[in-house]
Protein backbone atom coordinates (compact mmCIF):
# COMPACT_ATOMS: atom_id res chain seq x y z
CA UNK A 1 0.00 0.00 0.00
CA UNK A 2 1.48 3.03 -1.05
CA UNK A 3 1.32 6.85 0.57
CA UNK A 4 -1.33 8.10 -1.92
CA UNK A 5 -3.60 4.99 -1.17
CA UNK A 6 -3.25 5.28 2.14
CA UNK A 7 -4.27 9.13 1.80
CA UNK A 8 -7.12 7.89 -0.51
CA UNK A 9 -9.15 5.90 2.61
CA UNK A 10 -10.86 9.35 2.97
CA UNK A 11 -12.07 8.38 -0.04
CA UNK A 12 -14.41 5.95 1.32
CA UNK A 13 -15.99 8.15 3.95
CA UNK A 14 -16.38 10.81 1.66
CA UNK A 15 -18.22 9.01 -0.62
CA UNK A 16 -20.49 7.83 2.12
CA UNK A 17 -21.57 11.10 3.65
CA UNK A 18 -20.66 13.56 1.29
CA UNK A 19 -21.25 12.07 -1.87
CA UNK A 20 -18.24 12.69 -3.95
CA UNK A 21 -14.67 11.89 -4.43
CA UNK A 22 -11.76 12.90 -4.86
CA UNK A 23 -9.29 11.98 -8.07
CA UNK A 24 -6.80 9.84 -7.21
CA UNK A 25 -4.36 12.22 -9.08
CA UNK A 26 -4.95 14.67 -6.09
CA UNK A 27 -3.54 12.13 -3.65
CA UNK A 28 -0.69 11.20 -5.87
CA UNK A 29 0.73 14.99 -6.17
CA UNK A 30 -0.26 15.02 -2.38
CA UNK A 31 2.11 12.25 -1.89
CA UNK A 32 4.82 13.59 -3.70
CA UNK A 33 4.54 16.99 -2.26
CA UNK A 34 4.71 15.49 1.51
CA UNK A 35 7.57 13.08 1.14
CA UNK A 36 9.56 15.66 -1.35
CA UNK A 37 8.77 19.17 0.14
CA UNK A 38 7.56 18.71 3.27
CA UNK A 39 10.40 15.34 4.38
CA UNK A 40 13.23 15.17 1.83
CA UNK A 41 13.93 19.51 1.68
CA UNK A 42 13.39 20.37 5.32
CA UNK A 43 15.88 17.06 6.27
CA UNK A 44 18.30 17.84 3.73
CA UNK A 45 18.27 21.41 5.13
CA UNK A 46 18.59 20.26 8.91
CA UNK A 47 21.29 17.50 7.80
CA UNK A 48 23.32 20.88 6.40
CA UNK A 49 22.94 22.29 9.90
CA UNK A 50 23.65 19.35 11.64
CA UNK A 51 27.15 18.39 9.67
CA UNK A 52 28.00 21.76 10.36
CA UNK A 53 27.14 21.16 14.24
CA UNK A 54 29.35 17.42 14.21
CA UNK A 55 32.12 19.02 12.14
CA UNK A 56 32.50 22.07 14.97
CA UNK A 57 32.41 18.70 17.52
CA UNK A 58 35.31 17.06 16.29
CA UNK A 59 37.39 20.24 16.04
CA UNK A 60 36.38 21.34 19.24
CA UNK A 61 34.43 24.27 18.11
CA UNK A 62 31.21 25.90 19.04
CA UNK A 63 29.39 26.04 15.28
CA UNK A 64 26.71 27.61 14.63
CA UNK A 65 25.00 29.40 17.50
CA UNK A 66 23.35 32.59 16.21
CA UNK A 67 20.31 31.74 14.64
CA UNK A 68 17.53 30.83 17.06
CA UNK A 69 18.22 28.43 20.10
CA UNK A 70 21.25 26.37 19.54
CA UNK A 71 21.63 27.94 15.87
CA UNK A 72 18.90 25.50 15.16
CA UNK A 73 17.61 28.03 13.03
CA UNK A 74 21.11 28.57 10.89
CA UNK A 75 20.02 26.29 7.47
CA UNK A 76 16.46 28.64 6.94
CA UNK A 77 18.96 31.94 7.45
CA UNK A 78 20.96 30.00 4.23
CA UNK A 79 18.31 29.21 2.58
CA UNK A 80 17.00 32.72 2.28
CA UNK A 81 20.44 34.26 2.01
CA UNK A 82 20.81 32.15 -1.46
CA UNK A 83 17.80 32.33 -2.25
CA UNK A 84 18.00 36.57 -1.97
CA UNK A 85 21.59 36.67 -4.28
CA UNK A 86 21.95 37.29 -7.55
CA UNK A 87 22.37 34.03 -9.86
CA UNK A 88 25.40 35.08 -12.47
CA UNK A 89 26.53 32.76 -15.41
CA UNK A 90 29.22 33.52 -17.99
CA UNK A 91 28.64 35.38 -20.81
CA UNK A 92 29.74 32.72 -22.79
CA UNK A 93 27.49 30.16 -20.88
CA UNK A 94 25.09 27.51 -22.46
CA UNK A 95 22.47 29.09 -21.17
CA UNK A 96 20.06 26.09 -22.03
CA UNK A 97 21.75 23.73 -20.79
CA UNK A 98 23.09 25.92 -17.92
CA UNK A 99 19.43 26.35 -16.47
CA UNK A 100 18.02 22.69 -17.44
CA UNK A 101 20.84 20.66 -15.34
CA UNK A 102 19.67 21.46 -11.74
CA UNK A 103 16.50 19.98 -12.76
CA UNK A 104 18.26 16.73 -13.30
CA UNK A 105 20.01 16.95 -10.31
CA UNK A 106 16.92 16.94 -8.24
CA UNK A 107 15.08 14.34 -9.82
CA UNK A 108 17.80 12.17 -9.13
CA UNK A 109 17.95 12.66 -5.52
CA UNK A 110 14.79 13.55 -4.24
CA UNK A 111 12.63 11.52 -7.14
CA UNK A 112 14.03 8.14 -5.85
CA UNK A 113 12.12 9.46 -2.32
CA UNK A 114 8.99 7.63 -3.92
CA UNK A 115 10.42 4.14 -3.48
CA UNK A 116 11.91 4.39 -0.25
CA UNK A 117 9.66 2.47 2.63
CA UNK A 118 9.11 4.14 5.78
CA UNK A 119 6.60 2.34 6.87
CA UNK A 120 4.35 -0.65 6.18
CA UNK A 121 1.89 1.86 4.88
CA UNK A 122 3.73 4.96 4.10
CA UNK A 123 5.65 4.67 0.58
CA UNK A 124 5.81 7.22 -1.95
CA UNK A 125 4.98 4.42 -4.96
CA UNK A 126 5.37 0.65 -3.95
CA UNK A 127 6.68 -0.54 -7.16
CA UNK A 128 7.65 -4.09 -7.92
CA UNK A 129 10.84 -2.85 -9.37
CA UNK A 130 11.00 -0.41 -6.21
CA UNK A 131 15.17 -0.85 -5.95
CA UNK A 132 15.67 -0.86 -9.92
CA UNK A 133 14.26 2.19 -10.05
CA UNK A 134 15.88 3.89 -7.20
CA UNK A 135 19.30 2.55 -8.98
CA UNK A 136 17.75 4.25 -12.20
CA UNK A 137 16.62 7.41 -11.25
CA UNK A 138 19.62 7.69 -8.87
CA UNK A 139 22.23 7.85 -11.73
CA UNK A 140 20.54 11.33 -13.16
CA UNK A 141 22.61 12.91 -10.57
CA UNK A 142 25.84 12.06 -12.63
CA UNK A 143 24.02 13.82 -15.49
CA UNK A 144 23.17 16.57 -13.78
CA UNK A 145 26.46 17.56 -12.42
CA UNK A 146 28.27 16.94 -15.88
CA UNK A 147 25.63 19.09 -17.99
CA UNK A 148 25.73 22.04 -15.09
CA UNK A 149 29.72 21.78 -15.11
CA UNK A 150 30.00 21.85 -19.15
CA UNK A 151 27.63 24.36 -19.43
CA UNK A 152 29.32 26.60 -17.18
CA UNK A 153 32.36 27.65 -19.66
CA UNK A 154 34.94 27.39 -16.92
CA UNK A 155 37.80 25.06 -16.49
CA UNK A 156 37.77 24.30 -13.38
CA UNK A 157 33.96 23.41 -13.24
CA UNK A 158 35.08 21.28 -16.97
CA UNK A 159 37.87 19.12 -15.14
CA UNK A 160 35.25 18.64 -12.16
CA UNK A 161 32.42 17.59 -13.69
CA UNK A 162 34.18 15.00 -15.66
CA UNK A 163 35.68 13.55 -12.45
CA UNK A 164 32.34 13.67 -11.14
CA UNK A 165 30.63 11.87 -13.80
CA UNK A 166 33.83 9.62 -14.34
CA UNK A 167 33.36 8.66 -10.20
CA UNK A 168 30.24 7.99 -10.01
CA UNK A 169 29.56 6.00 -13.13
CA UNK A 170 31.95 4.16 -12.02
CA UNK A 171 30.93 3.21 -8.54
CA UNK A 172 27.22 2.37 -9.87
CA UNK A 173 28.42 -0.91 -11.16
CA UNK A 174 29.63 -2.33 -7.42
CA UNK A 175 26.40 -0.34 -5.85
CA UNK A 176 24.79 -2.55 -8.13
CA UNK A 177 26.40 -5.76 -7.73
CA UNK A 178 25.97 -5.27 -3.77
CA UNK A 179 22.38 -4.47 -4.53
CA UNK A 180 21.93 -7.91 -6.26
CA UNK A 181 23.51 -10.10 -3.79
CA UNK A 182 20.65 -8.91 -1.73
CA UNK A 183 17.71 -9.74 -4.31
CA UNK A 184 19.34 -12.90 -4.68
CA UNK A 185 18.64 -13.74 -1.80
CA UNK A 186 15.21 -12.10 -1.37
CA UNK A 187 14.27 -12.99 -4.91
CA UNK A 188 11.76 -9.72 -4.74
CA UNK A 189 12.58 -6.11 -6.16
CA UNK A 190 9.92 -4.23 -4.22
CA UNK A 191 10.94 -2.16 -1.60
CA UNK A 192 8.51 -3.24 0.28
CA UNK A 193 8.52 -6.97 -0.10
CA UNK A 194 12.65 -6.66 0.71
CA UNK A 195 11.49 -5.22 3.90
CA UNK A 196 8.94 -7.87 4.64
CA UNK A 197 11.92 -10.44 4.37
CA UNK A 198 13.80 -9.07 6.91
CA UNK A 199 11.66 -9.84 9.66
CA UNK A 200 12.69 -11.42 12.74
CA UNK A 201 12.45 -15.69 12.28
CA UNK A 202 9.41 -17.36 14.57
CA UNK A 203 8.43 -20.85 14.61
CA UNK A 204 5.62 -20.27 12.10
CA UNK A 205 6.18 -16.78 10.07
CA UNK A 206 9.20 -16.93 7.79
CA UNK A 207 11.34 -14.09 7.74
CA UNK A 208 15.58 -14.00 7.46
CA UNK A 209 16.11 -11.35 9.86
CA UNK A 210 18.52 -8.35 8.45
CA UNK A 211 19.86 -9.32 4.97
CA UNK A 212 23.36 -8.00 6.25
CA UNK A 213 23.00 -11.15 8.39
CA UNK A 214 21.88 -13.30 6.17
CA UNK A 215 25.56 -14.31 5.28
CA UNK A 216 29.10 -13.82 5.34
CA UNK A 217 28.73 -13.00 1.59
CA UNK A 218 26.30 -9.74 1.67
CA UNK A 219 28.02 -8.74 4.87
CA UNK A 220 30.59 -7.64 2.69
CA UNK A 221 28.97 -6.56 0.13
CA UNK A 222 26.80 -4.32 2.58
CA UNK A 223 30.10 -2.42 3.15
CA UNK A 224 30.99 -2.29 -0.69
CA UNK A 225 27.76 -0.68 -1.23
CA UNK A 226 28.32 1.72 1.95
CA UNK A 227 31.97 2.67 0.35
CA UNK A 228 29.84 3.23 -3.64
CA UNK A 229 27.40 5.46 -2.02
CA UNK A 230 29.71 7.39 -0.30
CA UNK A 231 31.39 8.09 -3.94
CA UNK A 232 28.15 7.95 -5.54
CA UNK A 233 27.18 11.33 -3.11
CA UNK A 234 30.69 12.60 -4.02
CA UNK A 235 31.09 12.66 -0.32
CA UNK A 236 34.83 12.63 1.17
CA UNK A 237 36.88 10.90 1.06
CA UNK A 238 36.02 10.18 -2.21
CA UNK A 239 35.28 14.58 -3.00
CA UNK A 240 37.55 15.06 -6.00
CA UNK A 241 34.77 16.50 -8.31
CA UNK A 242 34.70 19.62 -5.54
CA UNK A 243 38.23 18.92 -4.59
CA UNK A 244 39.26 22.56 -3.57
CA UNK A 245 42.99 22.09 -3.32
CA UNK A 246 43.32 21.02 -6.75
CA UNK A 247 39.93 22.36 -9.12
CA UNK A 248 38.77 25.48 -6.47
CA UNK A 249 35.47 24.33 -6.37
CA UNK A 250 34.80 22.14 -8.82
CA UNK A 251 32.07 21.16 -10.63
CA UNK A 252 30.25 24.30 -8.39
CA UNK A 253 33.04 26.92 -9.12
CA UNK A 254 30.82 29.08 -11.38
CA UNK A 255 27.63 28.62 -9.41
CA UNK A 256 25.52 31.07 -7.25
CA UNK A 257 23.07 31.92 -5.04
CA UNK A 258 20.14 29.99 -5.50
CA UNK A 259 21.74 27.59 -8.36
CA UNK A 260 24.24 26.28 -5.52
CA UNK A 261 21.87 25.92 -2.89
CA UNK A 262 20.15 23.32 -4.83
CA UNK A 263 22.96 21.31 -5.74
CA UNK A 264 23.92 21.42 -2.34
CA UNK A 265 20.37 20.46 -1.21
CA UNK A 266 19.96 18.12 -3.49
CA UNK A 267 23.64 16.24 -2.81
CA UNK A 268 22.63 15.91 0.84
CA UNK A 269 19.21 14.58 -0.15
CA UNK A 270 21.00 11.86 -2.31
CA UNK A 271 23.26 10.76 1.01
CA UNK A 272 20.17 10.89 2.88
CA UNK A 273 18.08 8.74 -0.14
CA UNK A 274 21.29 6.00 -0.04
CA UNK A 275 21.40 5.95 3.47
CA UNK A 276 17.53 5.25 3.56
CA UNK A 277 18.18 2.91 0.74
CA UNK A 278 20.84 0.76 2.94
CA UNK A 279 18.49 0.85 5.57
CA UNK A 280 16.02 -0.78 3.58
CA UNK A 281 18.01 -2.96 1.92
CA UNK A 282 20.32 -4.21 3.69
CA UNK A 283 19.86 -3.25 7.46
CA UNK A 284 15.83 -4.51 7.78
CA UNK A 285 13.94 -1.57 7.38
CA UNK A 286 11.66 -0.62 10.14
CA UNK A 287 12.23 -4.34 11.57
CA UNK A 288 13.95 -4.47 15.03
CA UNK A 289 15.60 -7.98 16.41
CA UNK A 290 13.47 -9.94 18.88
CA UNK A 291 10.49 -8.41 18.23
CA UNK A 292 7.85 -7.49 15.36
CA UNK A 293 6.70 -3.89 15.50
CA UNK A 294 3.46 -5.06 13.09
CA UNK A 295 2.31 -6.92 16.18
CA UNK A 296 2.57 -3.89 18.78
CA UNK A 297 -0.99 -3.01 20.69
CA UNK A 298 -1.24 -0.65 23.20
CA UNK A 299 -5.14 -0.47 23.31
CA UNK A 300 -5.15 3.48 24.01
CA UNK A 301 -8.70 4.40 22.21
CA UNK A 302 -9.62 7.58 21.48
CA UNK A 303 -13.48 7.60 20.39
CA UNK A 304 -14.03 4.47 20.58
CA UNK A 305 -11.72 3.86 17.68
CA UNK A 306 -8.41 2.03 18.46
CA UNK A 307 -4.81 4.23 18.18
CA UNK A 308 -2.90 0.84 17.36
CA UNK A 309 -2.27 1.48 13.56
CA UNK A 310 -1.29 5.19 14.31
CA UNK A 311 1.36 3.94 16.58
CA UNK A 312 2.65 1.40 14.57
CA UNK A 313 3.22 3.44 11.91
CA UNK A 314 4.98 6.00 14.51
CA UNK A 315 7.42 3.70 15.82
CA UNK A 316 7.99 2.06 12.26
CA UNK A 317 8.51 5.52 11.05
CA UNK A 318 10.98 6.47 13.87
CA UNK A 319 12.85 3.27 13.59
CA UNK A 320 13.53 3.72 9.75
CA UNK A 321 14.30 6.73 10.51
CA UNK A 322 16.78 6.19 13.36
CA UNK A 323 18.89 3.51 11.56
CA UNK A 324 19.24 6.34 8.59
CA UNK A 325 20.21 8.72 11.20
CA UNK A 326 22.76 6.55 12.64
CA UNK A 327 24.24 6.19 9.11
CA UNK A 328 24.14 9.93 7.78
CA UNK A 329 26.19 10.45 11.15
CA UNK A 330 28.87 7.52 10.50
CA UNK A 331 28.97 9.56 6.96
CA UNK A 332 29.55 13.19 8.70
CA UNK A 333 32.56 10.76 10.95
CA UNK A 334 34.35 9.88 7.70
CA UNK A 335 34.26 13.71 6.29
CA UNK A 336 36.15 13.78 9.55
CA UNK A 337 38.57 10.91 9.80
CA UNK A 338 39.84 10.33 6.27
CA UNK A 339 41.97 12.59 3.83
CA UNK A 340 40.87 12.82 -0.32
CA UNK A 341 41.82 9.85 -2.47
CA UNK A 342 44.10 11.00 -4.81
CA UNK A 343 42.40 10.55 -8.82
CA UNK A 344 44.16 7.29 -9.55
CA UNK A 345 43.71 5.39 -6.05
CA UNK A 346 40.12 6.26 -7.15
CA UNK A 347 39.92 3.99 -9.90
CA UNK A 348 42.11 1.68 -8.65
CA UNK A 349 39.75 1.24 -5.71
CA UNK A 350 37.24 0.83 -7.71
CA UNK A 351 37.86 -1.52 -10.27
CA UNK A 352 40.58 -3.40 -9.21
CA UNK A 353 39.02 -3.73 -5.49
CA UNK A 354 35.43 -3.04 -5.30
CA UNK A 355 34.09 -4.83 -8.40
CA UNK A 356 36.08 -7.91 -8.17
CA UNK A 357 34.88 -8.48 -4.40
CA UNK A 358 31.61 -7.66 -5.01
CA UNK A 359 31.36 -10.31 -7.71
CA UNK A 360 33.04 -12.94 -5.77
CA UNK A 361 30.28 -11.88 -3.15
CA UNK A 362 27.64 -12.16 -5.45
CA UNK A 363 28.90 -15.37 -6.55
CA UNK A 364 29.19 -16.63 -2.88
CA UNK A 365 26.05 -15.56 -2.03
CA UNK A 366 24.11 -16.87 -4.95
CA UNK A 367 25.88 -20.64 -4.35
CA UNK A 368 24.37 -19.83 -0.63
CA UNK A 369 20.97 -19.41 -1.44
CA UNK A 370 21.13 -22.42 -3.96
CA UNK A 371 23.03 -24.98 -1.10
CA UNK A 372 21.02 -23.79 1.83
CA UNK A 373 17.73 -23.00 -0.36
CA UNK A 374 17.17 -19.64 0.52
CA UNK A 375 17.98 -20.32 4.19
CA UNK A 376 19.64 -17.41 6.13
CA UNK A 377 22.52 -17.96 8.91
CA UNK A 378 20.03 -17.21 11.38
CA UNK A 379 17.44 -20.04 9.86
CA UNK A 380 19.89 -22.46 10.09
CA UNK A 381 20.74 -21.83 13.55
CA UNK A 382 17.16 -22.18 14.70
CA UNK A 383 16.78 -24.98 12.04
CA UNK A 384 19.48 -26.88 13.82
CA UNK A 385 18.80 -26.11 17.24
CA UNK A 386 14.55 -27.06 16.83
CA UNK A 387 15.85 -30.53 15.13
CA UNK A 388 18.63 -31.26 17.89
CA UNK A 389 15.43 -30.56 19.84
CA UNK A 390 13.45 -32.91 18.30
CA UNK A 391 15.95 -35.45 18.53
CA UNK A 392 16.01 -35.93 22.05
CA UNK B 1 0.69 -1.36 -10.62
CA UNK B 2 0.10 1.63 -13.17
CA UNK B 3 -0.84 3.77 -10.63
CA UNK B 4 2.12 3.38 -8.52
CA UNK B 5 4.02 4.05 -11.53
CA UNK B 6 1.78 7.09 -12.15
CA UNK B 7 2.76 7.80 -8.43
CA UNK B 8 6.06 7.89 -9.07
CA UNK B 9 6.09 10.01 -11.90
CA UNK B 10 4.30 12.61 -10.42
CA UNK B 11 7.57 12.33 -7.92
CA UNK B 12 9.78 12.84 -10.74
CA UNK B 13 8.41 15.52 -12.28
CA UNK B 14 7.54 17.83 -8.78
CA UNK B 15 11.41 17.39 -8.00
CA UNK B 16 12.27 18.17 -11.61
CA UNK B 17 10.18 21.07 -11.46
CA UNK B 18 11.31 22.45 -7.83
CA UNK B 19 14.49 24.15 -9.71
CA UNK B 20 12.85 25.97 -12.10
CA UNK B 21 10.31 27.08 -9.77
CA UNK B 22 12.53 28.37 -7.04
CA UNK B 23 14.92 30.30 -9.14
CA UNK B 24 11.82 32.26 -11.33
CA UNK B 25 10.16 32.84 -7.73
CA UNK B 26 13.50 34.31 -6.61
CA UNK B 27 14.21 36.42 -9.51
CA UNK B 28 11.22 38.94 -8.34
CA UNK B 29 13.36 39.50 -5.13
CA UNK B 30 16.88 39.08 -6.21
CA UNK B 31 19.42 41.97 -7.59
CA UNK B 32 20.75 41.31 -10.50
CA UNK B 33 23.66 44.13 -11.53
CA UNK B 34 25.65 42.49 -14.07
CA UNK B 35 29.16 43.95 -15.48
CA UNK B 36 31.72 42.65 -17.53
CA UNK B 37 33.71 41.78 -14.16
CA UNK B 38 31.01 39.36 -12.77
CA UNK B 39 30.42 37.70 -16.33
CA UNK B 40 33.99 36.89 -17.14
CA UNK B 41 34.79 32.62 -16.01
CA UNK B 42 36.64 32.48 -12.48
CA UNK B 43 40.38 31.71 -13.10
CA UNK B 44 41.73 32.86 -9.91
CA UNK B 45 42.14 36.32 -10.63
CA UNK B 46 44.37 36.09 -13.72
CA UNK B 47 42.92 37.46 -17.18
CA UNK B 48 41.02 34.37 -18.99
CA UNK B 49 42.84 32.62 -21.61
CA UNK B 50 40.85 30.66 -24.23
CA UNK B 51 37.72 28.82 -23.87
CA UNK B 52 36.61 26.05 -21.70
CA UNK B 53 36.35 23.61 -23.36
CA UNK B 54 39.82 22.29 -23.48
CA UNK B 55 41.30 18.93 -24.14
CA UNK B 56 41.17 16.44 -20.95
CA UNK B 57 42.28 13.03 -20.23
CA UNK B 58 41.05 10.38 -22.29
CA UNK B 59 40.73 7.71 -19.90
CA UNK B 60 37.58 9.70 -18.85
CA UNK B 61 36.08 8.28 -22.32
CA UNK B 62 37.49 5.10 -21.78
CA UNK B 63 35.74 4.74 -18.37
CA UNK B 64 32.63 5.30 -19.68
CA UNK B 65 32.91 2.78 -22.47
CA UNK B 66 34.09 0.26 -20.36
CA UNK B 67 31.27 1.65 -17.47
CA UNK B 68 28.28 1.02 -20.25
CA UNK B 69 29.16 -2.42 -20.66
CA UNK B 70 28.82 -3.04 -16.85
CA UNK B 71 25.88 -1.76 -16.29
CA UNK B 72 23.88 -2.98 -19.26
CA UNK B 73 25.16 -6.05 -17.50
CA UNK B 74 24.22 -5.13 -14.14
CA UNK B 75 20.49 -4.51 -15.56
CA UNK B 76 20.54 -7.99 -17.21
CA UNK B 77 21.18 -9.72 -14.01
CA UNK B 78 18.42 -7.90 -12.15
CA UNK B 79 15.40 -10.11 -13.76
CA UNK B 80 17.52 -12.92 -13.66
CA UNK B 81 18.74 -13.08 -9.90
CA UNK B 82 15.12 -11.97 -9.01
CA UNK B 83 13.62 -15.46 -10.22
CA UNK B 84 17.01 -17.44 -8.97
CA UNK B 85 15.07 -17.91 -5.65
CA UNK B 86 11.64 -18.93 -6.67
CA UNK B 87 13.75 -21.39 -9.23
CA UNK B 88 15.86 -23.23 -6.47
CA UNK B 89 12.81 -23.53 -4.47
CA UNK B 90 11.43 -25.65 -7.68
CA UNK B 91 14.32 -27.37 -8.39
CA UNK B 92 16.46 -25.82 -11.31
CA UNK B 93 18.25 -23.60 -9.51
CA UNK B 94 21.46 -25.28 -11.21
CA UNK B 95 20.44 -24.19 -14.51
CA UNK B 96 19.65 -20.77 -13.38
CA UNK B 97 22.73 -20.28 -11.88
CA UNK B 98 24.96 -21.54 -14.95
CA UNK B 99 23.18 -19.41 -17.00
CA UNK B 100 23.45 -16.16 -14.72
CA UNK B 101 27.23 -16.81 -14.41
CA UNK B 102 28.13 -17.56 -17.91
CA UNK B 103 27.46 -14.36 -18.81
CA UNK B 104 29.20 -13.16 -15.60
CA UNK B 105 32.22 -14.68 -15.76
CA UNK B 106 32.28 -14.08 -19.60
CA UNK B 107 32.33 -9.84 -18.54
CA UNK B 108 34.90 -11.03 -15.79
CA UNK B 109 37.15 -12.20 -17.86
CA UNK B 110 37.32 -8.87 -20.29
CA UNK B 111 37.44 -7.17 -16.65
CA UNK B 112 40.89 -9.29 -16.39
CA UNK B 113 41.72 -7.96 -19.98
CA UNK B 114 41.04 -4.91 -19.12
CA UNK B 115 43.30 -4.74 -16.09
CA UNK B 116 45.88 -6.58 -17.57
CA UNK B 117 46.43 -3.90 -20.65
CA UNK B 118 46.09 -1.46 -18.35
CA UNK B 119 43.27 0.10 -19.70
CA UNK B 120 41.81 1.48 -16.15
CA UNK B 121 45.02 2.19 -14.62
CA UNK B 122 45.24 6.27 -14.44
CA UNK B 123 49.10 6.23 -15.83
CA UNK B 124 49.09 3.50 -17.93
CA UNK B 125 52.65 2.60 -19.02
CA UNK B 126 55.51 1.99 -16.69
CA UNK B 127 57.76 3.68 -17.91
CA UNK B 128 55.66 6.62 -18.24
CA UNK B 129 54.99 5.93 -14.80
CA UNK B 130 58.36 6.29 -13.24
CA UNK B 131 59.47 9.16 -15.63
CA UNK B 132 56.78 11.16 -13.78
CA UNK B 133 58.06 9.96 -10.72
CA UNK B 134 61.68 10.93 -11.64
CA UNK B 135 60.59 14.24 -12.58
CA UNK B 136 58.93 14.42 -9.47
CA UNK B 137 61.75 13.65 -7.55
CA UNK B 138 63.93 16.05 -9.43
CA UNK B 139 61.36 18.72 -8.73
CA UNK B 140 61.64 17.75 -4.96
CA UNK B 141 65.47 18.10 -4.77
CA UNK B 142 65.56 21.46 -6.34
CA UNK B 143 63.24 22.49 -3.64
CA UNK B 144 65.54 21.01 -0.86
CA UNK B 145 68.61 22.44 -2.64
CA UNK B 146 67.04 25.78 -2.67
CA UNK B 147 65.87 25.52 0.75
CA UNK B 148 68.95 24.59 2.01
CA UNK B 149 71.01 27.41 0.41
CA UNK B 150 68.29 29.88 1.16
CA UNK B 151 68.79 28.51 4.89
CA UNK B 152 72.50 28.44 4.32
CA UNK B 153 72.21 32.11 3.12
CA UNK B 154 70.05 33.34 6.12
CA UNK B 155 72.49 31.68 9.01
CA UNK B 156 75.43 33.95 7.06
Amino acid sequence: MSLAEFMGGINGFLLQNVGFEIPFLIFSILSAVIVVLLFAMPVGGVCTYIERKVAADFQERIGPNRVGPLGIGQFFADGIKMFLKEDLANKNADMFIYNLAPSFVTAGALGAFAAIPFSKHVIGANLDIGIFYVMAIGSLVSLGILLGAWSSDNKWSLLGGVRAAAQIVSYEIPLGIAVLSVVVVAGTLGMQELVDMQAWPRDQMPGHFWHVFHNPFVFVNFFVFFIAALAECNRTPFDLAEAESELVSGFNTEFSGMRFGLYALAEFADVIMFCCVAVAVFLGGWHLPFMNVENLSTGFQVFGMSLDPLLQTLAMISIFLGKAAVLIFIVMWIRWTLPRLRVDQLMNLCWKYLIPISFVCLMGSTLWVWAFKGQGMLELVNHFMSSGRGGH
Amino acid sequence: MLQEFGNALSFIILSAMLPPLILAISKFFRPSYPHSGKLEPYECGEEVEGTAYVMFNNRFYLVAIVFLVFDVEVAMLFPVLKLFRESVLNGDGLKVFLLAFNFLFILLLGLIYELKKGDIDWIKDAGERSAALQEDEGYFQKVAQKLKSNAERGAE
